[in-house]
């Protein structure tokens, strides 16, 4: 593919001017999406974080309708899912497709963006309060009352409307792979929650076993072909920028790109082993399991060899960015593995119905998604707010406590699954003492959730501090390790 | 622009054909057969038992509990959460159907068969000490003269919708129906 860059086409194209004027074009409307994907983090957060209280102590909130196990665990997920990933994700695609495109958001996109993102948070809310308030589709992953889901599907066009406007507008003819990856996201979204609110609303008519295969395709689709080029798209803009590196090969990225289209929708079927749609489609599925590993080798085989040398290195030991980025790259290859390992149906059969199953879901958000949103706005809001990260000590705390919070989070579930399903699969051991083997794992569960949700406070303190200009006005940003030495132009802003 | 174009259309149509094969294809294979094909397959859900799938939804139970028993799942034959592996036939009368990914709490393909209207109500009630479920007290009217256990609407419609999850559908049917092919 001609024209491909490894990093920031603005860097090559726009003057620092120019960089500082797309900057301020987006600065209301991306702090608004970032700062509120911020609040439903922390919701998200206390929300999983009661659900764990709640499976150590069942009859805790017994009495208060609102806060029983079942909705504030659906809750918990629309929070984590369309509220912190969602628009934290649209406000680092749009900046990116802005920067990528040296182009400034014109004046009716800085109306246009604000709308949508106050649209979507009332939808979310008013579907928040729904599923608290006992109405929900019980559908895992699509638990929005259809109303709440149909607004944020229309908002979810129009933003990916006018991501294809800032990659139409674009002032250099050449194609990225972080646009491509960003703006495959963007389309994807809309597409897939709108066939699936559509199955939903057709399903409640015609009731059958067909809606299995299409809520199964969903949510692997959502992953798939959403969440994962989101966190791939920022990987490959943030990794060679920040390391001053080009990536490997334009070719493999490409190849990447496509492999992870073609079989990026496919994987959901998996889920349907065992169960009652036909033989064939959680066959596909468990294949494409399998094939998600050849993206997934094209990605590591591109993006860790910047990395080679750098590991001991002061970039990688000063840079939030460059960490974050690191861990989120790590988490994709290890759920990729994982996948291609469960595929096998001897492994898959083992895990199946268990613990493991939120293990897998956390790798995927709390060390790939979030981490690499993570990376992503440690290097945008500064830029927006024009001010740097006033606090190296909350940085620290909140790195740590994500990435240790996340991982203790997946290796306890992980274990827990693994016993849970030996128990199920031994009929002489009583139901009730499998509950009991998983107990000293939910504890720690509960206690991961602790920290991550305490991180994610300091994270969100920060940016408040950040947007209100708090501590002394920097020259550079803010490193982990401070000192002239570090500040290499790559790490400059 | 035509670069875009080029581009969207490359991604939805590889969106379109994973759906179409995955979706599509399966609607069309399992969505012909007749609600009346397999004998003992469920009826259309009675108005008290379809708004009790509702409150099923609400409530979000299948995040803990499974509906599907698959071919050669001997354990949960063994412990009696159902009396054959689940097929498709047995969701007629779902809407929708709400398989679950977990089972924190037992498989209830069968439970309308294995345990009374009354058994529910006090499970639901007040669970046993060793369960991991809850307590869902709010299902049930308050300060009862003697204790006594008096669902709410709610609560009688949720009762009513799990005495429906029962395979009567014999094995010798579930056998021979057509899209059963379970991996």
């Amino acid at each position: 593919m001609n024209g491909f860059l490894p990093s920031d086409a603005s860097a090559v194209s726009a003057t620092p001017l120019e960089r500082a004027a797309i900057d301020a074009s987006l600065r209301r409307p991306l702090l608004l999406f970032i700062g509120s994907a911020l609040v439903w983090l922390l919701i998200a957060g206390l929300l999983r974080w009661l659900v764990s209280i709640e499976a150590l102590f069942p009859a805790a909130f017994g009495a208060i309708a609102g806060l029983s196990y079942g909705r504030i665990e659906a809750a918990s997920r629309m929070a984590a899912l369309f509220g912190w990933a969602a628009l934290a994700g649209y406000g680092v695609a749009l900046w990116l497709l802005a920067r990528l495109g040296g182009i400034a958001v014109p004046h009716w996109g800085r109306s246009l963006l604000p709308a949508a993102a106050v649209a979507w948070n009332a939808a979310l809310l008013a579907g928040m309060a729904g599923i608290l308030g006992g109405v929900s589709t019980g559908v895992a992953g699509w638990e929005l009352p259809f109303r709440a889901g149909g607004v944020l599907v229309a908002a979810q066009v129009l933003l990916a409307l006018f991501g294809a406007f800032l990659f139409v507008a674009r002032r250099s003819g050449a194609l990225y792979v972080s646009q491509a990856y960003l703006l495959a996201a963007l389309v994807s979204f809309p597409v897939i929650c709108g066939l699936s609110e559509g199955v939903l609303a057709a399903g409640v008519a015609n009731p059958g076993a067909a809606q299995a295969a299409a809520l199964a395709w969903s949510v692997g689709a959502l992953f798939g072909l959403w969440l994962i080029p989101l966190g791939l798209g920022i990987l490959y803009y943030f990794l060679p920028k920040v390391l001053g590196r080009p990536v490997e090969s334009g070719g493999t990225a490409w190849f990447g790109f496509w492999s992870l289209m073609l079989v990026g929708g496919w994987s959901g079927a998996s889920r349907l082993t065992g169960g009652t749609a036909p033989a064939w489609v959680a066959s596909a599925g468990i294949a494409a399991h399998i094939a998600l590993l050849v993206p997934a080798v094209a990605v590591a085989v591109n993006l860790f060899p910047l990395l080679r040398g750098q590991l001991g290195s002061l970039a990688l030991a000063a840079s939030p960015v460059l960490r974050c980025a690191v861990v989120a790259l790590t988490a994709f290859v290890g759920f990729h593995v994982e996948g291609f390992l469960t595929g096998f149906r001897s492994v898959g059969d083992l895990v199946r119905f268990t613990y493991w199953e939120e293990a897998r879901a956390g790798v995927s958000l709390d060390l790939f998604a979030a981490m690499a949103l993570f990376g992503a706005i440690y290097f945008i809001a500064p830029r927006l707010a024009d001010w740097e990260w006033p606090s190296l000590r909350l940085i620290r705390l909140h790195f740590w406590g994500a990435c240790l919070g996340a991982a203790l989070l997946a290796g306890a579930l992980a274990m827990g699954g693994l016993i849970e399903g030996l128990g199920l699969a031994d009929a002489q051991v009583p139901f009730a003492a499998i509950i009991s083997l998983t107990r000293p794992f939910l504890w720690v569960r509960s206690a991961a959730l602790l920290i991550m949700l305490l991180a994610h406070a300091a994270f969100a303190l920060h940016f408040a501090r950040l947007l209100l200009r708090t501590g002394p006005r920097r020259a550079g940003p803010t490193l982990f390790a401070v000192g002239p030495h570090v500040l290499t132009p790559t790490l400059m802003p | 622009m035509n670069r875009l174009l080029l581009f969207l259309a490359g991604i939805l149509s590889l969106l379109a054909l994973s759906w179409g094969v995955l979706v599509g294809m399966p609607w069309l294979q399992l969505g012909a057969f007749s609600p009346t094909s397999s004998p003992g397959a469920p009826e259309p859900l009675s108005a008290l038992a379809l708004e009790g799938s509702r409150v099923y939804a609400a409530e979000n139970c299948a995040a803990c509990h499974t509906q599907q028993i698959a071919p050669g799942d001997h354990a949960a034959l063994a412990r009696e959460w159902g009396r054959r592996a689940t097929v498709p036939d047995d969701f007629r009368a779902a809407r929708p159907e709400m398989p679950g990914q977990l089972r924190i709490g037992p498989d209830l393909s069968d439970v309308g068969h294995r345990r009374s209207a009354l058994a529910l109500a006090q499970w639901l009630y007040a669970p046993p000490a060793d369960s991991a479920m809850p307590p869902y007290r709010f299902l049930f009217e308050p300060g009862m003269p003697g204790g006594e256990i008096v669902p709410t609407p709610r609560g009688a419609a949720l009762i009513a919708y799990l005495m429906t999850l029962e395979q009567a559908m014999p094995s010798a049917a579930s056998a021979s129906a057509p899209a059963s092919a379970a991996p």
